[in-house]
């Protein structure tokens, strides 16, 4: 099975720490090949947190982002938001919309708060998870 | 990759050998080509999981914390927002 996850910074913020199961997820996409995908706004905000908070990390996050094919979505045009603003809270609209509007299957954030979760998996072909239910669905997927 | 190919004589358990020229038929390509993608996918894997245990290391000694890390990066989303969707 070769899911395609939109990871939300969050998640990657949290895979930078040894234990826990982002990291794991993390792991497990790399060796199971997982189609990973961000957005032009993901991108450039974990950057630019660790170009503040821990800069010698940066170089092996672009490599990593580069060997592992992880494809940028470009970020949705300012007339998008209004479609879809019932979904998500306004800070996190923008990336639920690149995801949404791409091939991914799973959104996957620590974060579901600020997501409508039910309304997007009943109109929409993506499902928001949190790292450890995705870590579920696969165990009982295996 | 553009590297040169170099001939050489390996031992391969039999039943990967058949499962390697199945796949080759399959997919309508040589023994060579699938024993070079499996090799390169898994040197590929091993590489990632290496550059995460590298930004891993290094988190670890810069003695910041994961909630620092996270309010500083939904501060930066925030900005990122005004910056892109000003109006919105």
């Amino acid at each position: 099975m070769r899911h395609s996850l939109f990871i939300d910074s969050n998640v990657w913020f949290s895979a930078f720490y040894r234990s826990g199961t982002c990291s794991e997820l993390i792991q497990k996409s790399t060796k199971q090949a997982f189609e990973l995908y961000i957005s032009e706004l993901v991108l450039e905000e974990v950057i630019r947190n660790l170009e503040l908070k821990l800069p010698h990390t940066l170089r092996y996050f672009v490599d990593f982002i580069h060997l592992q094919d992880v494809i940028v979505l470009k970020n949705p045009d300012i007339h998008r938001l209004e479609k879809y603003q019932l979904l998500a809270d306004k800070h996190d609209l923008p990336i639920l919309i690149a995801a949404l509007e791409s091939p991914c299957e799973f959104f996957i954030t620590g974060n579901l708060k600020d997501f409508q979760v039910e309304k997007i998996a009943s109109n929409h072909n993506l499902s928001v998870v949190t790292p450890a239910k995705y870590l579920k669905i696969l165990d009982t997927a295996d | 990759m553009n590297n040169l190919a170099i001939k050489t004589t390996i031992e391969i358990d039999s039943n990967l050998f058949y499962m390697a020229k199945r796949k080759a038929l399959k997919e309508g390509k040589t023994l060579k080509d699938i024993v070079n993608a499996s090799l390169s996918d898994s040197f590929g894997a091993a590489k990632t999981v290496d550059l995460l245990s590298k930004i891993q290391e290094i988190t670890a000694q810069s003695g910041i914390s994961e909630t620092e890390l996270q309010e500083s990066g939904r501060s930066i989303r925030q900005k990122l927002n005004r910056k892109y969707y000003k109006g919105a």
